[in-house]
């Protein structure tokens, strides 16, 4: 009788493992896990776009032009882009605000003849093969400008900054000689971000 | 890996529960950080690093990935596996060797090692379609224990060895969902029986000549197995973390009649992710499966008097099935440096916290992991 007892009160306690023990511990695993995701949602996602104009703007903080490539020294900080703007708001957006005691100005572009004024040029160039044109134009030997684009091979092609992704997250490259041929300085803290390329 | 026999004694059950409290203990913990991390009141705040660290939106039409040559939507992989089943349990109760043979089995396997290489080849169809292929090659060695009273000497102990190709897979994944930093993809997938269930080996059954290996030696499943999954995974600054439900379903049977267990698991995880190169991880799994169905008639011994028995518990299809809490520890290497610039290595190694098994049937003892993947 004892042992029969015991044998139901074992199934039974098998049976409390099989069906609470293990969706419990996985209810309070997923619970857990949507308390962390509820606590994040909260924060504002970065889009592509968005998360582009962030860099840039950060581009700004850890760069040093010559003085010579401002007028003044109150003369604004200008970011320029060239082409499709796909960063909607979200440039336009640090417009005003101080880096380095300049304010930032954004610019669009569509003749080649303007590029020069930028100091961070954004190059969205629907062809890529257009790129050795309008670095051309730029003449980047004789004005201090950050190239940054976003297509493959963009700073292996002369550019400054490349823009790629690994996964879902953004990377990017450095072209050393492209900027010193340009005549700007861009801080450790961002080089060592980068992958260099040649 | 194949089908796999799985589940930890009852002297294990407090450690297990005091494990699974301290996995909710630390995400919990990450929860509370995670609330006092600081919420940017402007996006300028954001550092460099900060920046490069977030999951993006990808704008579609603008990836630069749509504008890549057709190679470097290709990824390489290569995984390898390692799992080990010893102990018997029936239930949650441990049993010896004396006991499973005093149960009526004159042949028990007391370890069972099986090894995978799997080789993996996606390709990316766009932003959000995946299409993986998968060849596993499989490596199985099972020692024995004989009761001397009686098999002949030669089996008092003895090894059997399978190795070759195993059931090739193809799936699809697709990401249906995503907000901010969460995404959710489904995965429909079929696996081929391109594994062998005509595996042979020297065993008890006859001494003189090559006789058919139990279905956990067998390399294949010998049917086309449906394999759906729905991944969750969402990730802050410095975590990632997971959930995953899936299922093995075994379409019909295989040529010898039966077919293996059906399966589902549950797994999840978290990762941390501050550091760029060494990102620890831990994971939580929960599998259920049930016994096989049908039988192969091969396995049976026939007695004189016309009845059939099976000689090992591996032989019977009613002592397969069971569940599993394992809890595993891990880490992801990504390499952003040198020659090997853009891979990733991911070590892992599990154990099992709670099993029950309709046995007797061996318990999985661990199981290690290292794979390696490219993104060209």
């Amino acid at each position: 009788m004892e042992v029969t007892q015991a044998n139901t009160r074992s199934q039974w306690l098998t049976r409390v493992h099989r069906v609470i023990v293990l969706p419990v511990v996985n209810l309070c695993l997923a619970v857990a896990m949507l308390g962390s995701v509820t606590s994040i949602a909260s924060q504002e996602a970065l889009s592509e776009g968005e998360a582009k104009a962030l860099l840039l703007f950060n581009f700004a903080k850890y760069t040093t032009w010559p003085a010579k490539a401002f007028r003044s020294s109150h003369s604004p900080l200008i970011i320029g882009v060239i082409g499709k703007n796909k960063f909607g708001d979200s440039l336009k957006k640090f417009e005003g605000k101080r880096i380095k005691g300049r304010s930032i100005q954004v610019e669009h572009y569509e003749d080649p003849k303007d590029y020069v004024n930028s100091h961070i040029l954004f190059c969205n160039v629907e062809n890529p093969r257009n790129l050795a044109k309008l670095f051309k134009d730029l003449n980047l030997d004789s004005h201090h400008v950050l190239t940054v684009g976003d297509f493959k091979d963009f700073a292996k092609a002369g550019g400054v900054i490349g823009l790629t992704f690994e996964g879902n997250r953004l990377a990017l490259e450095y072209n050393s000689r492209a900027a010193r041929r340009a005549g700007i300085y861009l801080s450790e803290n961002l080089v060592n971000l980068a992958k260099p390329v040649r | 890996m194949k089908e796999s026999i799985d589940c930890p004694p009852a002297r294990f059950r407090t450690d297990a529960v005091r494990g699974l409290l301290l996995v909710l203990a630390l995400l919990c913990t990450a929860k509370t950080r995670l609330h006092a991390q600081p919420t940017p009141v402007d996006l300028t705040e954001l550092g460099l690093e900060e920046i490069l660290a977030m999951p993006i939106i990808r704008d579609n039409q603008e990836a630069p990935e749509a504008r890549q040559p057709l190679l470097s939507r290709f990824r390489f992989g290569y995984e390898y596996i390692q799992a080990d089943f010893q102990d018997y349990q029936d239930g949650t109760k441990r049993l010896s060797i004396a006991d499973v043979m005093a149960a009526g089995f004159p042949v028990v396997p007391a370890e069972i090692t099986q090894e995978a290489h799997l080789f993996k080849i996606g390709y990316e169809l766009n932003d959000r379609t995946v299409i993986n292929f998968q060849i596993p090659m499989i490596r199985q060695s099972t020692f024995h224990f004989g009761n001397p009273a009686v098999l002949p000497p030669q089996f008092e102990e003895f090894t059997i060895d399978t190795q070759g190709l195993g059931d090739i897979g193809l799936s699809a994944s697709y990401v249906a969902w995503t907000k901010g930093r969460h995404a959710i993809a489904i995965d429909t997938g079929f696996s081929f029986p391109t594994g062998s269930i005509d595996e042979f080996g020297r065993t008890p059954r006859d001494a003189a000549a090559d006789t058919l290996v139990p279905y956990t030696m067998q390399l294949g499943s010998g049917t086309v197995d449906f394999k759906p999954a729905i991944t969750y995974v969402g990730s802050s600054e410095w975590l990632e973390w997971g959930t995953r439900a899936q299922g093995n379903i075994r379409l019909g049977k295989n040529s010898r009649d039966y077919s293996l267990s059906n399966r589902f698991a549950l797994r999840n995880w978290i990762t941390l992710t501050t550091f760029k190169t060494f990102q620890p991880s831990l994971r939580l799994a929960t599998e259920v499966w049930d016994r096989i169905h049908g039988a192969d008639e091969e396995l049976f011994i026939i007695r004189p008097d016309g009845s059939r028995f099976t000689p090992a518990p591996v032989t019977d299809p009613e002592l397969f099935g069971g569940e599993k809490v394992s809890v595993g520890l891990g880490v992801r290497i990504p390499i952003r440096k040198g020659f090997m610039q853009g891979q990733t290595i991911e070590l892992e190694g599990s154990i099992p916290v709670y099993q029950s098994l309709n046995g007797p049937q061996p318990g999985e003892a661990w199981r290690f992991s290292i794979a390696w993947n490219l993104n060209i």
